[in-house]
């Protein structure tokens, strides 16, 4: 089981970058992310090492888990109607995720968990395939010099480790909490160094800042000859492995709470339902945008005050 | 049998058919000719059988402009496989870059050309030609000349069609086009820029013979002044010289004064932009990587140009 709860974290932790982490963290750093990714991968370790949970409230977990849906939700539909299906209702774009994490959890927990040892093969070739054709786009003269600022590096490096812990900790039931997932967290950061590498040696600072989903616009530069193009759609389905995990892993720590799939699944619909009406208020996005960090961060304190392990007297 | 239901109705909303069009239905954009007088001008190539069909529309706006062809075709207008965009002077291309990279239906692969006359329309798939031509030269894409002028690293240069060739550029300086670097100038630029596959007339002792460039490297090194080394590899595909190319000696001597000659023109093509304040190579973006500031500007600098060049293919022919 340790094995397959490392699968799980491991998409858990890349997930919140498609769309958010890497242009905001991109746009604010350039040149300098990896000093960030640095930094707040060893912020993630100490906060991943220092936050010790025993789940217990139940409502306040169910709530901010739901949260977490909701903002998954709203990057995967909002990634989808932007590239590929513009014209169809928000709802329906996210209707098949949710029937698929309703049959998936009306399983044994174990399904998941294969789903994951499945996945993250496609994801480990999916990864290396774009990896090493976006190689021959990638320009050494794209890291020109831009002004270094100390306090965006060091905020991107807060992002950073909130954006990769926060589904980390909030999926993590006390049957896992002692499962080390500290080498997990360091290969995801080497992995997302790179991502962030060969993204912005394709891109560019300016061109990186002013697009909302980098890593996909990257994507859309392999080109293997006149007979294979436009093979972005189907590498970008790394990203959504990665959120579709992420979504399934936060509702099964729901499922856990209610102990009742019907509940679970009324309450999946319901969140759908907010996410696609929340698409009539672009104002909705372009906050949850902005503020993605700090209600990260304020998911992952509460969920601390609330789930905080008693120390032990001896 | 509840199973069974759900994999039933997740096969229907895993089609996405809300946006699906039979293919017969779509109209296959190959290329869009753009022009400005007094509103926007549209042209736009659509495959079509063996041939191409020609779709003119107009508008206040690139928007306006592009849903005026969109009304009058009765197919569904398909831009993921387009290979070109043609555009006149007349158009603000700050307008076409950013128009065309926030548009999530087109790919990053076609090419942006520009053209001084609108007429170029026949009979043969445009869009095409001008993909063929720019792939096998491996000139810069639409996605190459948006990102450096967004990133605003250097003055752009955008690929020229005039008489169905493509051997010049059009020089872009913050966003305003310059001039037209004519086809010697441009060959020469290409060499720095390392878009291969120009030849170099050389004379030699009484004669005279040609260098294919095959590949070339070019360094740039930043002290007090400014110096450029490029390395040419290079192929002799005509020959009227009395020198022995199966002598080592000879070769070297060949070797020199292709030297001297491509030195001389790139010298002379550096001093050019120095004098115009033309910055198609990106030096003050490598000064200010330097020096992570740009007191001087790249033409305040001395440039020296040095040349090495490799002759190493003789073809089938022993002289």
């Amino acid at each position: 089981m340790k094995k397959e709860y490392n699968i799980l974290s491991y998409f858990c932790m890349r997930a919140l970058f498609m769309g958010i982490g890497l242009s905001r963290i991109l746009s604010n750093t350039h040149e300098y992310f990896y000093i960030s990714i640095i930094i707040g991968s060893l912020l993630g370790l100490i906060l991943l090492k220092l936050i010790k949970i025993d789940v217990k409230a139940k409502y306040i977990n169910i709530f901010l888990n739901s949260i977490l849906i909701i903002m998954s939700l709203l990057i995967l539909i909002n990634m989808i109607s932007t590239m590929y299906l513009t014209k169809m209702p928000k709802f329906l774009i996210g209707l098949p995720f949710i029937i698929s994490i309703i049959y998936l959890l009306s399983k044994n927990e174990k399904i998941i968990f294969r789903l994951g040892n499945i996945l993250i093969i496609f994801n480990i070739i999916l990864y290396c395939f774009s990896f090493f054709t976006l190689l021959k786009y990638f320009k050494i003269s794209n890291y020109y010099f831009t002004e270094f600022n100390i306090k965006n590096i060091l905020f991107s490096s807060f992002e950073y480790a909130i954006f990769s812990i926060t589904p980390v900790i909030l999926t993590k039931s006390n049957e896992y909490k002692n499962i080390n997932i500290y080498k997990t967290y360091i290969i995801s950061s080497i992995t997302m160094i790179l991502l962030f590498g060969i993204t912005y040696g394709v891109l560019g600072a300016n061109v990186s800042s002013i697009i909302r989903y980098p890593e996909y616009l990257v994507l859309k530069q392999i080109n293997l000859g006149p007979a294979v193009e436009n093979i972005e759609n189907i590498i970008s389905l790394l990203w959504l492995y990665d959120l579709f995990m992420m979504m399934s892993s936060c509702a099964n720590a729901i499922k856990k709470e209610f102990n009742n799939n019907l509940y679970l699944n009324i309450l999946l619909i319901i969140l759908l339902l907010i996410t696609s009406y929340s698409y009539l208020y672009y104002n909705t996005l372009i906050f949850s945008y902005k503020y993605a960090p700090f209600i990260l961060l304020i998911i992952l304190f509460l969920y601390w005050i609330f789930n905080k392990e008693k120390r032990k007297n001896n | 049998m509840k199973k069974l239901l759900i994999l039933f109705i997740t096969i229907f909303f895993l089609t996405g058919c809300y946006n699906y069009t039979e293919l017969s239905d779509l109209s296959v954009v190959s290329s869009i000719l753009i022009d400005y007088k007094d509103e926007y001008l549209f042209s736009v190539e659509i495959y079509e059988d063996e041939e191409t069909k020609i779709i003119n529309g107009s508008g206040n706006t690139l928007a306006d402009a592009l849903n005026d062809i969109y009304n009058k075709s009765n197919k569904t207008i398909y831009l993921a496989h387009l290979n070109a965009i043609l555009f006149t002077k007349n158009v603000n291309i700050d307008e076409i870059i950013l128009y065309f990279l926030r548009n999530p239906d087109i790919n990053n692969n076609f090419y942006l050309v520009q053209i001084n006359n609108t007429d170029i329309y026949s009979k043969e798939n445009i869009g095409e030609s001008i993909k063929y031509i720019l792939d096998k030269k491996k000139y810069p894409n639409f996605f190459n000349i948006a990102s450096d002028y967004i990133n605003n690293t250097k003055d752009i240069l955008v690929p020229f069609y005039k008489d169905k060739k493509i051997n010049a550029y059009a020089l872009y300086k913050n966003n305003n086009f310059i001039n037209i670097i004519e086809e010697k100038d441009a060959d020469v630029l290409n060499i720095f820029l390392n878009i291969d596959n120009q030849n170099i007339y050389t004379k030699c002792d009484g004669g005279y013979f040609v260098v294919n460039i095959d590949s070339s490297k070019t360094k740039y090194k930043i002290n007090k002044d400014i110096n450029i080394d490029v390395t040419v590899y290079g192929s002799i595909s005509e020959y009227n010289c009395k020198l022995n190319t199966m002598k080592a000696g000879d070769i070297n001597k060949l070797e020199g004064y292709a030297k001297k000659e491509i030195n001389k023109e790139l010298t002379f093509l550096i001093n050019s932009l120095k004098e115009n304040k033309i910055d198609t190579l990106g030096l003050n973006t490598k000064i200010k990587n330097k020096y992570h500031k740009l007191d001087k500007e790249f033409y305040q600098y001395d440039i020296s140009v040095e040349t090495n060049i490799h002759i190493f293919k003789k073809g089938f022919l022993l002289k």
